[in-house]
């Protein structure tokens, strides 16, 4: 992990000064989200002080876990598009977000491209893969709402906040907020929070129904619409006299 | 209002959810057809991933046409014993489709798969019935000059085709005799293809119905429902099962419209002439085939796309 941040840090384009590493600290509104059948997407509000020596903040919100995601790559034949090729992605986050009060520090795709890996399942690799790949997964995620950049104002007193927009896609997992504390170009403070997201109520029943008891789930479907119908028709039947 | 949909793991509004099973319903219980032909697509044009739309389309028509079914049941319009042919059929073809969809899934071509089938599917099927409609709406004003109501002509030679297959069977309530055989090779392909894109295969089976074993288009129409929501029952059960792509919530929002839609639409069918309504349901079909042959040809705008995972959001 410690690892992972300073590879982050020099990602961030900024040189972390170990000597004088601050603590900037950093909180989130809610702290728990939960996805309920009234889920529509949810505001994330993010707040914290800069360091009295730090110039601009960096904010990056991501998902904790790297779940591997199988795309393919669709290629002309003739008029029409088919996939052709097929790759496992790996090491990519469900969700990162980044808010910047400098545009300068931050750069969606050199963030990502380095955590980018893949195997390729099927088809004949070309040199272009790669970059095709990288562009149109970045482009999947961003359409999403996963992938997304921001820019945010300091205020006076030094204080900042965000809302980070979540998007209805998003998975349930453990994510990670974290604070870099810029001067100049130099990572000067960092700190980090973390908040959930889970299946809650109806949402979270249904769903462990249908993967752990997928056969009641399935009968269970069915008999409510059979149900349903007939209900509806003898309702129908007896007002128009049958 | 949105609603979060657990398997789909999208927000939709739910108003629009109901509004278009509403209205595919209507369709449904006017012609006979499960109204997946149309859903389907529907679902896929407001941002439902593929796999889920086609699995939960096969829900709700076991609603629709468990309403539809029952309304025709009263009008005495459901022939039991051909049902049960090619039921018998649909579900050996209904259970190799859902086998297939989790092959084409994992091959990353299902959507393209599911959108040629359509092309193919609709285009034929609409031009034939479009041009036999026509055909025979000219063949009866001609028959009864001056009839507004002129009796339905069954299609040229549908009483003697398989007059010689095995497995001889008598309908006595529509006065024909018939071999089991065709019907249930067709319950085959047709289960095969409710699994594949989501349909009941009214569209398919009930213009071999009329024309090619030559049943009234009433009784086809109310036979066919009765086998749709038995085929469509099984396959709901088998995509939960095998590919986990069923969504509840989704398919009580659509057949929350379609079952009310279903039954004002079986109404309004006793009102139109058979011709008449075929001419009307092939155009429906012919304006889908066209936009998803449009959408077929169309240059993506990401070369990129996601296969979805089994299990859903």
């Amino acid at each position: 992990m410690q690892l992972a941040m300073i590879l982050m840090s020099f990602l961030l384009m900024g040189e972390i000064d170990s000597t004088s590493s601050l603590l900037c600290p950093v909180g989130a509104d809610p702290e728990i989200i939960d996805l309920n059948l009234s889920y529509s997407g949810a505001e994330l509000l993010v707040f914290g002080y800069l360091p009295d020596t730090a110039d601009d903040i960096t904010l990056i919100l991501e998902s904790e876990h790297a779940v591997p995601f199988d795309v393919v790559r669709k290629e002309s034949v003739g008029p029409i598009w088919l996939a052709r090729k097929k790759f496992r992605v790996n090491g990519l986050p469900n969700l990162f977000q980044v808010a910047y009060s400098n545009s300068e520090n931050v750069s969606l795709n050199n963030l990502i491209a380095p955590l980018m890996q893949y195997e390729q399942l099927s088809g004949k690799s070309t040199d272009d893969d790669k970059s095709v790949l990288f562009a149109g997964v970045l482009q999947l995620k961003s359409e999403q709402g996963l992938y997304q950049t921001g820019s945010l104002n300091l205020r006076d007193n030094r204080l900042f906040s965000y809302s980070f927009k979540l998007p209805d896609a998003i998975k349930p997992d453990r994510y990670r907020i974290r604070a870099h504390a810029f001067a100049d170009t130099l990572i000067i403070g960092q700190g980090s929070t973390f908040i959930d997201i889970r299946k809650t109520g109806l949402v979270a029943w249904l769903s462990d129904m249908a993967t752990e008891r997928s056969l009641l789930y399935g009968s269970l479907s069915v008999l409510l619409a059979f149900i349903t119908g007939l209900t509806v028709s003898a309702v129908f039947g007896r007002n128009s006299g049958h | 209002m949105t609603i979060f949909l657990p398997i789909a793991g999208i927000s939709v509004n739910i108003f629009l959810l109901i509004g278009i099973g509403g209205v595919v319903g209507f369709l449904s219980g006017l012609f006979g057809v499960g109204g997946g032909f149309l859903l389907t697509p529907l679902m896929m044009m407001i941002g439902i991933p593929p796999a889920v739309a086609a699995a939960s389309d096969s829900n709700q028509i076991v609603a629709a046409a468990a309403s539809g079914a029952a309304a025709h049941w009263r009008m005495g319009n459901v022939n039991i014993r051909m049902g049960l042919i090619i039921l018998a059929g649909g579900l050996v073809g209904s259970t190799v489709g859902v086998q297939a969809v989790k092959v084409l899934r994992e091959l990353g071509n299902f959507d393209f798969v599911i959108r040629v089938a359509y092309v193919v599917l609709l285009g034929s099927v609409g031009t034939f019935m479009l041009i036999e409609s026509i055909r025979t709406m000219r063949k009866s004003r001609a028959a009864v000059p001056g009839s507004s109501e002129p009796p339905e002509i069954p299609p040229h030679g549908a009483e003697t085709r398989f007059s010689k297959w095995p497995l001889q069977v008598n309908f006595p309530k529509m006065h024909m005799r018939t071999s089991a055989l065709f019907p249930f090779i067709v319950g085959i392909a047709v289960g095969f293809l409710a699994a594949i894109m989501g349909v009941g295969g009214g569209v398919i089976m009930i213009p071999v119905m009329i024309y090619v074993i030559g049943m009234p288009t009433v009784m086809a129409i109310g036979t066919d429902l009765f086998q749709i929501v038995l085929t469509t029952a099984n396959v709901t059960i088998q995509q939960a099962v095998a590919n986990r792509t069923v969504d509840v919530m989704l398919a009580v929002l659509l057949f929350s419209g379609s079952v009310v839609g279903a039954q004002i639409g079986a109404r309004v069918s006793k009102n139109i002439r058979g011709e008449k309504l075929r001419v009307y349901l092939s155009i429906i079909i012919l304006v889908v085939m066209v936009k998803i042959l449009f959408d077929l040809l169309a240059v993506p705008d990401n070369v990129i796309a996601l296969v979805p995972a089994i299990g859903g959001h």
